[in-house]
């Protein structure tokens, strides 16, 4: 009797689940999305809509408890909340709906990854998902559960995000399977002293990990802090630690480990974030700032230790100052803002320079020999000239010589004078003007 | 209180002796090359980490021009605002692109634009992130893209790779005595003619057997180096 109660238990979660997935697959295809006019469109985000009327949301508080501290007044942080997450695997994914139950303002999701058939052993998705985009999947299924949340979808790797999408976002979540991709992310959440939680499950020991950085002035620690020489190997290795295992690998491209793991210890790790996230957030018990912690399954023992800054950390622990135009930023000048900085009062510093946008400074455009002056902004891959003598069109490069990203002053020459819409650069979303290991972000 | 007189340091880049690498640390940088670095290290820009590996990676590059054979490597300036930049002359025989009658060319020089970026401590970059041949044209070389002239060393570079290993890379990629000539390579080729005619040539590789450190034509560029007694 037993037995057959569970198993009609069993056949009817997989019913209400498969119900569940049916109606999503419905509205889904009433679904529209739309370039983001806020996020970069060189970044390529896209924001999940719901046809009118497709789903009414529910008041959060039916549900949320009254944590104990905590002032009524204070869960409008979670009200503006907006949440990035780079990544939206095994762990990423499930913090993605922990996140849009909890109703929040914006979450962005990025991972240019597929689910795959092994998928379905690690992910919250279902075989009909195979081969759908991983952002897009859990974006969809995000704005399901909360209608009133923006949700933007990217489905492409995190280094194409532009540095502002960063600073669009109050808290960076990530849980991604190579270290360049973290790196990346570590340096830009310095630069703009954004918050970062980073989860990792490490399968054979059984063992779920959360680190939390707060990242609020360069002296603190940043997640390459942590990284030994094994972490080394495998950066210049490109190892890549992938839920849909080698398969995936194109010949002469990264070494593709597949990550090992049970589902609930991916969904322990996701668990342990969103209650990071929303202890930081709502100011819940002791501040876990700069830490790690780390649950093991053989030993059911919970751990918490610091995390310490390295001295000889290769990121850049330089946290910049934050600054709003009151005009667009194409219509300034670099020494306008230089002024604006607090360097430019007098001479300009010897190492003052400056980050336009994503946009390279070209100098000069070299071909067959023939170097033509060029000096303004470009998009990496945008023509800048044409070559005098093969007529081929000549790029802005980002690692060419007279292409500069950063740019100092001794390079822009008078140039610096000159509003930025003149020199390339009309519709630029932000400038970061630099000088004496300190910086300004201007948007 | 004693006070013990340092004595002169041995001149390492001595005329008539071959340098070695482990001794660039004690290259004592001329008034011309000192006043270069100077002014270079004075427009630094970056965090202190960041400054501090520029100004060690700098007076590598001038050091290495120094111990290295006259000649073999002049660095023309260096610029240390953001990226190390440097313009340097790299005496080497560069292949170019074979005349009418498949006559390949030799240039006995290549002028570089050489950038090492902030992320290469940080991350490892492809082969191509580093030199761009401003001199001479029509290099006739697998790894170097037509026009442009991006010259990849290797298909990644390892993160951290010290600016004086990437030039003895370029040396080596230059002269072929560091080749790749297979256009299926995953690695990859910019120029597949270039490669393809180097298939067909392979006995004229390498252009020179002469080390960066040797000088050009010495005896011992043929033979093993005898082994030196470390000095007390």
């Amino acid at each position: 009797m037993s037995q057959i109660s569970n198993r009609n238990r069993h056949r009817s979660r997989h019913a209400s689940r498969d119900d569940q997935h049916h109606a999503a697959r419905d509205v889904n295809e009433q679904q529209t999305t739309r370039k983001s006019p806020r996020r970069s469109p060189v970044s390529g985000w896209h924001e999940i809509t719901l046809a009118n009327g497709a789903h009414s949301p529910v008041d959060r508080k039916a549900r949320l408890p009254q944590f104990i501290g905590l002032q009524e007044t204070n869960l409008v942080a979670l009200d503006e909340l907006r949440l990035l997450l780079v990544g939206a695997g095994s762990v990423n994914g499930r913090v993605a709906l922990h996140a849009t139950r909890l109703q929040l303002k914006e979450i962005a999701i990025c991972d240019s990854g597929k689910i795959k058939a092994e998928s379905v052993l690690t992910h919250d998705c279902l075989p009909d998902d195979i081969e759908c985009k991983k952002a897009t999947h859990y974006g969809r299924h995000g704005k399901l559960i909360s209608p009133t949340t923006r949700v933007l979808v990217h489905d492409g790797p995190v280094q194409e995000l532009a540095l502002s999408d960063f600073a669009d976002s109050d808290l960076v979540m990530l849980a991604t399977d190579n270290l360049a991709a973290e790196l990346d992310v570590a340096q830009r959440c310095m630069w703009l002293s954004k918050p970062l939680i980073i989860g990792a499950v490490h399968g054979e020991t059984l063992y779920a990990r959360v680190q939390f950085w707060a990242n609020r002035s360069g002296s603190g620690a940043c997640p390459v802090c942590g990284f030994g020489e094994e972490e080394m190997r495998h950066l210049n290795g490109h190892t890549i630690w992938k839920c849909s295992g080698p398969e995936a690998r194109t010949p002469g491209s990264e070494a593709i480990m597949p990550t090992m793991s049970v589902s609930f210890l991916c969904s322990m790790a996701a668990d342990l974030m969103m209650m990071q996230m929303l202890r930081w957030v709502l100011g819940l018990g002791q501040s876990l700032e700069d830490s790690i912690l780390e649950y093991c399954g053989y030993t059911h023992k919970m751990t918490t230790a610091p995390l310490r800054r390295r001295p000889d950390c290769p990121v850049e622990h330089i946290v910049y100052s934050r600054q709003t135009s009151s005009v667009p930023l194409g219509h300034r000048s670099l020494w306008e803002l230089a002024i604006a900085a607090g360097f430019g009062s007098g001479e300009a510093p010897p190492d003052l320079s400056f980050v336009v946008d994503e946009l390279v400074f070209v100098e000069s455009a070299a071909c067959c020999g023939q170097v033509q002056p060029t000096r303004r902004f470009a998009a990496p891959g945008q023509q800048v000239a044409r070559c005098p003598i093969c007529r081929s069109p000549i790029r802005a490069e980002a690692q060419s010589f007279y292409c500069h990203r950063p740019v100092s002053t001794a390079i822009l020459d008078s140039l610096v004078e000159r509003p930025l819409a003149e020199l390339g650069a009309e519709a630029c979303r932000y400038v970061v003007v630099r000088s004496g290991g300190t910086g300004v972000f201007f948007a | 209180m004693i006070i013990r007189e340092l004595e002169p340091k041995k001149s390492v880049t001595g005329p008539g002796r071959r340098g070695r690498l482990r001794d660039l640390a004690k290259v004592e940088l001329n008034p011309h090359n000192r006043a270069m670095l100077d002014f270079a290290i004075k427009h630094s820009g970056g965090d202190a980490a960041w400054r501090g590996r520029k100004r060690i990676e700098a007076c590598e590059i001038l050091s290495l021009s120094q111990l290295a054979p006259l000649g073999r490597l002049t660095i023309q300036f260096v610029d240390l605002h953001e990226a190390l930049r440097s313009l340097m002359i790299l005496k080497v025989p560069v292949p170019c692109q074979p005349d009418t009658s498949n006559e390949l060319r030799i240039a006995d020089h290549a002028v570089l634009g050489f950038t090492y970026p902030a992320e290469a401590v940080r991350m490892p970059l492809p082969g191509p992130a580093f030199f761009q041949i401003l001199e001479p044209q029509d290099v006739w070389l697998p790894q170097v893209a037509p026009g442009i002239q991006r010259h990849c060393i290797a298909q990644s570079v390892p993160a951290g790779t010290p600016c004086k290993e990437l030039i003895l890379m370029a040396y080596g990629a230059l002269s072929m005595q560091s080749v790749q000539v297979d256009e299926l390579d995953a690695a990859g080729v910019f120029n597949s003619a270039a490669a393809r005619w180097w298939q067909q040539n392979m006995d004229r590789i390498p252009l020179t057997r002469t080390p960066f450190l040797a000088a050009d034509g010495a005896r011992e560029n043929l033979e093993p180096m005898p082994v030196e007694e470390e000095q007390a």
